[in-house]
């Protein structure tokens, strides 16, 4: 979040120069191509999906090949195996058995096989994740505040693990997803409020002028509180840097995003425990 | 122990080095010793010009001063000259040498910006002269303050040393108006900036905190205003600036790859007024004496009045902003008697701009009181105590995040330099620093009512004690070598905590010390020595140099631009000093006297322990920033070509730079060598100054330079909906060439009053317009699944601006 601020100042740093923007052509080109894996298993009972793609040129005009025909299982730290199924409407979807759930306190790995470079021998990607306790929201609050326009700031109060914590919280009104893709995840620490209740901690700024889903009387707030790993938080952060891209005043260089798959691919494979709140936007409590 | 013998041994052979050189004079003659000083300030003047006229006789020169004795003695004839004028200039200590036959003669000594002096010599034995010229009231233009000797840029020992001054900046073109001397500076060779609009620029391939700033002797750690676009250096208050490409001299240090010095002028002898109104700034200088005829004062200021015009824009985003920035110069001198003289001056600016919710401060002060004494003609001693501080604020409040953000460095120094003039063929200096830094890297509190702790990056305290000793001796009449040894001892100090970091940067034990308490101490010695080869045409020379540079402070920042939020770190027990050496061979010519000035540079970088950022580094409000340190190797090489021409109606100069700058780090670009950030394989100036008339003047400038290295997405994957880039190596691609042309042309109408002047100047900047890249963003096309392209910004079109200056 404190980046976001720091963006925001940047961007108005930007607006007070004289600046304007026009495609231009650039050629990379690489034949390279690297399997690219995302999977999450969590505390809920459902079927977890992990999905299997694989990278292309930067200004390739193709739509992303997914993998078929591709095998796997996700295996607990107390010997449980999770197998996968390629599901007949998602291409490139694996989906586990519909009654499936991580337990707090074990570790799970992903094992995914396909001979990606076409040599009759299968490669084997793995990657594990440790599911964590994540504590309750007791409450979400609403703060109002102008800038330019009125935002409108949904905030959660719930107590802080003792330990390194690091926390998503996905967003939904009247169940559908406003944090509905990778660059509108919201992801923070719990850095300088170990073992603290944490009050009214902002998790998103509504913009009901620009944003695309909007936020109105009695609608039904729903925040999911995930404790993930610092990988995860990590894959997040640096991929949101990546795809806004940067200004040279602020930025830092360029650089690939980490993952924790080992056997050469790309993405991430998370666990995590969950716990929902729900409320009623009331414009004026 | 060793280096103490390797330093004895040094020391001997600098004393076996400046035995004095002898040669015979003929009785039948007389010297005249002199030695040309400001009166106000009492630094020497070069290129002072020297006119000796001998009343209707028979005037005969055999010598005209120490540089140009083998020429007129070599030829052993006298030249017998009758009713002519005939003279020379004083070298670059302010000395000059004139052997005549006895006789009356007529002394005239002048100096551009100063009265000329005059005195009647009746010639009949060895006379030694100590000539002090005041400065005639500043006109507004035309005013070469630092005009150099006729051949000093054959004659002069340091390699890779450009001047301007204040004069020759104004005459450039400049974006808004803003005359500007780092701007300035982008146009000489090896020099160039590191993006567009900003104030940081690299030399020879260095990092923009490899850049030592001085005002005054004052370290400026942030010399920019408005993010950069223009820099805190007032042009009006400006004498010169020289800027030393690596060849620093041992009296200054710590950093690697070049030194800025920036002068401010001192105070005319008569109350004047400049000004000049602008479209961005306006600016006023005061300056005059005090009754007393001792103390001259001087005053400066600029405020810039963007901020005045936002509210009549109808854009809520623009109408309630705060953006301006102001300084002030403000110097007093006051002379004590011919031998003393102290000297307060003293620099603070602020730059504030943001919005009801978010604001930036940031801003720097320097100062220094000097006190300089004459011990003779040939001593002279400065005790110097001399202060700065940078700091950066930053407040945002969005609903229920809120962060107020505080950081700064200052620094105090006493400095006691010493020069020591021999003869006009050896000089030396020596002196003493010591200092302490105080470090606040962050302090971060997020408000009334929050849960989160604040965040206190930890506060840090360095001691740096140097000593240091220079020479130069002219060994022969072709053949000056210059010499340099600097020692210096840089602490860390508590109260601290320090971390200590595994492989990967992350934090595995702290370890905390008191107050007061030394806790890692550095020494290094910084040897250095040049020499210069005048070539029997007395036009052109060779010179070389070798210098080894060490650097304790760094900036934690790996953006290409200037940003005002700058954090500086310091060398500790995590993080190595960074070293360099340069070796730079040059060859000179002036053709026609000084008319045209030809030069050629090699120089060659090697540096350890230059540092570099982890990938994803988060630099700001990190309480382990060394740990996101890395550290390496890294070379720059490169060729420098200039020609100049100096006089006429049409002068300027060409450069042109060809080099290359690289690092080798582990843990980036797997460790594999890449290009620098500032490395520009191919840099182009041009620029010009026509007087058409004396109404009208035009001037030009035209740079091109490779576009600067950066990295690009080859490939990409799609999580989550969104397509996240996948690099190749490190800055393996360049972006855009950058090429700018600007003009100006400058009106001095009639003047009607005799105490009022004044100008117009009308600029253009980037006159065609070219669209140069300041940032390339990578998007994808969210309505056209599998669509992705790349959008450039830039700064600048075509932009107008006209600037009325005047002066009374």
């Amino acid at each position: 979040m404190k980046r976001n601020i720091l963006k925001s100042i940047a961007l108005l740093c930007i607006l007070a120069m004289i600046s304007c923007t026009e495609r231009i052509d650039i050629h990379t080109e690489t034949n390279e191509s690297y399997p690219v894996i995302y999977g999450i298993l969590t505390t809920d009972t459902c079927a977890h999906k992990v999905t299997f793609s694989k990278t292309l040129p930067y200004f390739s005009q193709e739509e992303t090949p997914y993998i078929v025909g591709a095998r796997g299982y996700i295996e607990s730290s107390s010997g449980e195996l999770f197998h996968l199924t390629e599901s007949a409407n998602e291409i490139g979807c694996y989906y586990t058995d519909n009654n499936v759930y991580g337990e707090i306190g074990k570790t799970y790995t992903l094992h995914m096989f396909y001979d990606f470079n076409s040599d009759n021998v299968e490669e084997e990607y793995t990657a594990t994740d440790f599911i964590r306790p994540t504590p309750q929201i007791d409450s979400i609050n609403f703060s109002h505040f102008v800038v330019f326009s009125e935002r409108i700031q949904p905030c959660i109060s719930f107590q802080s693990g003792s330990d390194e914590a690091y926390y998503l919280a996905p967003m939904a009104y009247n169940e559908q997803l406003v944090t509905d893709s990778l660059s509108q995840f919201i992801t923070f620490s719990n850095e300088g409020q170990r073992g603290k209740y944490i009050t009214k901690y902002p998790v998103y700024i509504q913009d009901n002028e620009d944003d695309h889903i909007k936020l109105l009387e009695n609608d039904t707030v729903k925040i999911t509180l995930c404790t993930i790993s610092k990988a995860y938080h990590q894959f997040i952060t640096q991929s949101q840097k990546e795809i806004a891209g940067g200004n040279p005043i602020f930025s830092t260089p360029p650089a690939n995003v980490g993952t924790n798959f080992k056997g050469g691919a790309k993405g991430i494979f998370v666990t995590y425990a969950l716990n929902k709140h729900q409320t009623l936007y009331k414009r004026n409590e | 122990m060793i280096n103490g013998l390797r330093f004895s041994a040094f020391f001997i052979f600098l004393l076996i080095l400046s035995c004095e050189y002898t040669h015979s004079q003929e009785k039948s003659e007389y010297t005249i010793f002199g030695k040309v000083v400001d009166q106000s300030t009492k630094t020497p003047l070069s290129n002072a010009h020297i006119v000796i006229l001998e009343n209707n006789k028979k005037l005969s020169i055999s010598n005209t001063k120490v540089s140009d004795q083998k020429k007129n003695s070599s030829s052993k004839d006298k030249v017998n000259i009758s009713n002519e004028k005939k003279g020379t200039t004083s070298d670059d200590k302010g000395a000059f040498e004139l052997t005549l036959k006895p006789g009356n003669y007529t002394l005239q000594v002048s100096y551009i910006g100063y009265n000329t002096y005059t005195e009647d010599i009746n010639l009949n034995k060895d006379i030694n002269l100590k000539i002090q010229l005041t400065q005639s009231i500043n006109l507004l233009m035309d005013i070469e303050i630092t005009a150099e000797e006729e051949d000093q840029q054959i004659k002069q020992t340091t390699t890779g040393v450009e001047r301007l001054s204040s004069a020759t900046i104004k005459k450039l073109p400049s974006l808004l108006g803003e005359t500007d001397v780092i701007k300035a500076a982008l146009f000489l060779p090896g020099v160039a900036t590191t993006s567009e609009g900003t104030s940081a620029f690299s030399v020879r391939g260095g990092s923009p905190d490899q850049n030592l700033i001085l005002l005054d002797r004052a370290t400026v750690y942030n010399a920019s205003h408005l993010l950069g676009f223009f820099s805190v250096f007032n042009n009006d208050a400006v004498r010169d600036m020289k800027l030393y490409k690596g060849d620093i001299p041992s009296r200054y240090g710590g950093r690697l790859s070049s030194m800025m010095e920036v002068n401010t002028l001192d105070g005319a002898e008569k109350f004047s007024a400049t000004g000049g109104i602008g479209l961005i700034s306006s600016r006023l200088k005061l300056e005059g004496v005090l009754p007393n005829q001792k103390t001259s004062w001087l005053i400066a200021g600029r405020r810039s009045y963007m901020d005045l015009f936002l509210p009549i824009i109808p854009k809520d985003e623009v109408k309630d902003a705060k953006l301006f920035f102001y300084d002030i110069n403000a110097n007093v001198s006051h002379r004590f008697s011919d031998d003393d003289k102290l000297t307060f001056r003293l620099y603070n600016g602020k730059d504030r701009f943001g919005q009801k919710f978010a604001q930036i401060d940031y801003g720097n002060t320097t100062g220094s009181i000097t006190w300089d004494h004459f011990y003779n003609d040939q001593f002279k001693s400065s005790l110097s105590l001399v202060g700065t501080n940078y700091f950066f604020d930053m407040f945002a409040r969005f609903g229920e995040l809120k962060e107020n953000w505080k950081s700064s460095l200052s620094d105090f120094t006493l400095r006691f330099d010493n020069d020591y003039f021999l003869s006009d063929r050896t000089t030396f200096g020596f002196g003493v620093t010591s200092g302490i830094h105080y470090f606040k890297p962050g302090d971060i509190d997020f408000g009334q009512g929050s849960s989160r702790n604040p965040i206190k990056v930890p506060h840090n305290k360095a001691l740096e004690h140097t000593a240091y000793f220079m020479g130069e001796q002219q060994l022969n009449d072709y053949f000056t070598l210059k010499y340099g040894l600097r020692l210096s001892l840089f602490q860390n100090m508590g109260k601290a905590k320090v971390f200590s970091y595994d492989k990967e940067g992350e934090v595995i034990d702290t370890t905390y010390h008191q107050q007061g308490k030394i806790y890692k101490t550095f020494f290094s010695p910084e040897p250095q020595i040049g020499f210069v080869y005048r070539l029997p045409n007395e036009a052109s020379s060779i010179k070389g140099s070798f210098n080894h540079n060490v650097q304790y402070i760094q900036l934690a920042n790996n953006s290409s631009g200037g940003t005002p939020l700058d954090i500086w770190f310091s060398a500790g027990p995590n993080v190595k000093p960074q070293y360099a050496e340069q070796l730079s061979l040059g060859y000179f010519h002036n053709i026609n006297g000084k008319d045209y000035e030809l030069s050629a540079e090699l120089f060659y970088k090697y540096f350890s322990n230059v540092i570099d950022f982890r990938d994803h580094a988060d630099l700001l409000g990190n309480e382990a920033l060394d740990g996101e340190v890395l550290s390496g190797k890294g070379n720059a090489y490169g060729l420098e070509l200039m020609a100049k021409k100096n006089n006429g109606a049409l002068t300027g100069w060409v450069s042109y730079t060809l080099s290359r700058s690289e690092r080798k780090i582990n843990g980036i670009n797997e460790g594999k060598s890449y290009l620098a950030p500032f490395d520009r394989p191919h840099n182009l100036n041009i620029v010009a100054n026509y007087e058409a008339t004396k109404k009208w003047s035009f001037s030009l400038n035209f740079v091109y330079t490779t576009g600067s290295p950066v990295t690009y997405p080859t490939g990409r994957m799609e999580i989550e909906g969104n397509y996240i880039p996948i690099y190749s190596g490190r800055n393996e691609y360049r972006l855009p060439d950058y090429h700018r042309l600007d003009l100006s042309a400058t009106y001095r109408p009639e003047r009607k009053n005799k105490k009022w002047q004044s100008e117009w100047n009308f600029s253009i900047y980037n006159v065609y317009s070219r669209h140069n890249a300041w940032l390339v963003q990578f998007v994808q096309d969210k309505n056209k699944p599998g669509t992705t392209y790349a959008e450039m910004t830039y700064l600048f079109p075509i932009i107008p601006s006209v600037t009325y200056n005047f002066n009374f």
